[in-house]
């Protein structure tokens, strides 16, 4: 009897403990209801059920959080969690940064975002936000990037929704919309390699540089039957070829290698690249990108990869462009000129090579000041000044 | 009563006693897990490697000799089997950017020469240096990695991602195609009658027989960076060096981890953007340190 009485009482204390009713009560005493309400509220909200997310005494994790971003989220989203990690991840997504574009209350934007769609977007997307397109794409212009562009993860290059052929002509599918293509050999297709899926100056929103052949017309490289791909390419560009045959090269597996990298008919960058510097390389070296994002300190992003990495092949130690020394000094003119010593003479012990900038500095990131190697305080200095 | 209450003691006892020594025996299990095997034996390096970049190694189990293949240089430096520098080499009209080496016969090297896109046969009785184009069809190779599996000779196309089998003419005599999706393959190593291969970019491991069949694929994208090289012990199990990481990841034949060891770093046991292993005959572990300019090789 006494037993039965205890467990009685003890399920009663656990109900009340999970009353929402009395939870909220709780909460809302200090906090106050219209912080909470919205077209849109989140579920565990509207039934009050605060400690769902929130510990109501002590936490480990900033506002009483039980769990830190993500993890929280998807303690609930659990089919989210496993769909986000597929393909490729939008970068707050990767980090468990829900809250980036979601609010955890309520809001006024479907899908409880913190606020409308492109504002969202071109919070982070700064560079795209500020350009001035005299002419513009409509979903662009409008703001609806998800026309376009998954939120979370994609299966495509760039979050894109589809494989960007099969996007642009889901809507351009009209006749005449093709009929700048008569010339193009075979159906329509390779849309992003001429067209600015955002916006442009040219009619037809044609990417700002032109290749000089194509400008010709097609024919001159369409109507080669002898030569094709990369070698039609190396024709012309025959110096490339002689970079590539190096120790460390970007010369990839296949006929087609320079479209990798490169647009053979318009693009908007120099060199025709098929996006800019951050992009293109990231596709690839994606590890790198991460380390230096990641990493406390790390070399402020040049405007292009290539000011000290060469872009084809090359004979130095990760494709620098130059040696070390050379590469640095070109900004930092000072520490050119004064700083520890450097060069040939001066050997580090450890690899019998000559001293210079990259001995000590790693760009890429660390986790010390100056994107030193080892603290500078002293780990560093004793690797071979041993006596100090 | 009393006998029945001792036996319960002892029970207890006795299953507190075994749980602490499985408790134990998990504690050691774990330990061995975490301690690497592999010692530092000796480092391949030299005053007179100054600022070498070596990009392979060759030894020679017949001559008990390393070569290693400076690409900066142009030339090989030889060591013997303890470590000791032997001697600089570098035929009289120089090596164009060398990158990888076998020895063909008695007193006969190839080199592949990236400079020149040749493979480089320098004959030491003749003392002649001949540069052969390989070819497939109307497009040459471009030569990347060597191996020699008795008399056989292989040779990885950069230009295809393609490994090829040459006859004694360099003629290719079988082609070991790219399994679809495939950027390449970026190494491999010649293990009894399979070729093991590394595929960069999209970080899987194939096995290919002698006649041109794939046989098995494993997926390593979860536990490597930027995978450059591979090798296989004699018990079946696979190293792969992580060129960012400055880290050799060791795996069974399933691809399941089994232990990660080295890190980046210029001091010993530490790697800057090495770029090859491979195991010497003697069952040593022979890392290609490009940036330290040295290879340093570890005993078990």
């Amino acid at each position: 009897m006494k037993m039965r009485c205890a467990l009685l009482l003890a399920a009663g204390l656990l109900l009340l403990a999970h009353d929402p009713a009395r939870a909220v009560k709780g909460c809302l005493d200090c906090h106050l209801p219209k912080e909470f309400s919205g077209k849109i509220v989140h579920k565990p909200v509207a039934k009050g059920q605060c400690t769902q997310c929130h510990s109501p005494h002590v936490a480990k994790f900033k506002g009483l959080l039980q769990k830190q971003g993500g993890d929280l989220c998807y303690s609930c989203h659990k089919e989210a969690k496993k769909s986000f990690s597929q393909g490729v991840q939008h970068q707050p997504v990767q980090e468990g940064q829900c809250l980036t574009c979601h609010s955890a209350h309520a809001s006024e934007q479907k899908g409880l975002l913190n606020r409308p769609i492109a504002e969202s977007c071109f919070g982070c997307h700064e560079s795209l936000a500020k350009k001035e397109y005299p002419r513009q794409h409509k979903p662009f212009a409008e703001g609806n990037c998800v026309a376009c562009h998954q939120p979370h993860q994609a299966d495509n290059y760039q979050l894109l929704k589809d494989d960007g052929d099969a996007l642009c002509l889901g809507c351009h599918r009209q006749p005449q919309e093709l009929a700048g293509h008569q010339g193009f050999p075979g159906q329509a297709g390779g849309c992003l390699s001429c067209h600015n899926p955002h916006g442009g100056t040219a009619q037809g929103l044609i990417r700002a540089n032109l290749h000089a052949p194509f400008q010709e017309g097609c024919a001159s490289c369409h109507n080669n039957k002898e030569v094709r791909g990369s070698a039609l390419c190396l024709s012309c560009h025959g110096e490339v070829w002689e970079q590539m045959l190096a120790p460390h090269s970007h010369l990839l597996a296949g006929d087609d290698f320079c479209v990798t990298c490169h647009s053979p008919h318009a693009s908007d960058t120099v060199g025709l690249l098929k996006a800019p510097y951050e992009q293109l390389c990231r596709s690839c070296h994606t590890d790198t990108f991460d380390r230096n994002r990641r990493s406390l300190h790390s070399h402020p992003q040049t405007e292009k990869c290539t000011d000290c990495h060469e872009p084809h092949g090359s004979q130095r130690l990760v494709m620098l462009n130059g040696d070390g020394n050379a590469i640095c000094s070109r900004c930092h003119e000072t520490q050119g000129e004064f700083s520890h010593p450097v060069g040939s003479e001066i050997v580090d012990h450890r690899t019998s090579r000559g001293m210079n900038c990259l001995t000590c500095h790693d760009p890429m990131g660390t986790e010390y000041r100056y994107h030193l190697k080892l603290s500078g305080k002293k780990a560093l200095c004793v690797q071979c000044h041993r006596s100090y | 009563m009393a006998t029945m209450v001792i036996d319960k003691r002892c029970l207890w006892s006795a299953a507190g006693i075994g749980a602490f020594l499985f408790c134990l025996s998990l504690c050691g299990q774990a330990r061995a897990a975490d301690q690497v095997p592999w010692k530092l034996a000796f480092s391949l390096s030299d005053q007179s490697a100054g600022d070498a970049l070596p990009t392979a190694l060759y030894v020679d189990g017949d001559k008990k000799r390393y070569y290693m293949v400076d690409s900066k240089g142009g030339r090989l430096l030889s060591f013997d089997d303890q470590g000791v520098f032997l001697q600089v080499f570098s035929p009289e009209e120089g090596l164009d950017k060398p990158f990888d080496m076998v020895r063909l016969s008695e007193a006969v090297l190839l080199i592949a020469e990236k400079g020149k896109n040749s493979l480089t046969r320098i004959d030491f009785a003749r003392q002649a240096t001949s540069r052969v184009a390989v070819r497939d069809g109307g497009r040459q190779l471009v030569v990347d990695r060597l191996e020699m599996a008795g008399d056989r000779l292989y040779l990885l196309d950069r230009a295809s991602g393609q490994i090829c089998r040459l006859s004694e003419s360099f003629n290719i005599e079988q082609r070991f195609p790219l399994p679809q999706g495939s950027g390449g393959i970026v190494d491999f190593k010649i293990v009894g009658e399979q070729i093991w291969a590394l595929g960069q970019q999209e970080k899987w491991l194939y096995v290919y027989l002698d006649n041109g069949r794939i046989t098995k694929r494993l997926d390593i994208s979860a536990l490597v960076k930027f995978p450059v090289s591979l090798a296989v012990d004699a018990g079946g199990l696979i190293y792969v060096l992580d060129r960012h990481a400055g880290e050799i990841v060791v795996l069974d034949r399933q691809a399941k981890l089994k232990q990660r060891f080295l890190g980046k770093g210029h001091g010993p046991r530490q790697l800057y953007y090495p770029m090859e292993i491979r195991f010497d005959p003697w069952g040593r572990l022979c890392v290609v340190d490009e940036g330290n300019s040295r290879v340093q090789v570890f005993r078990r």
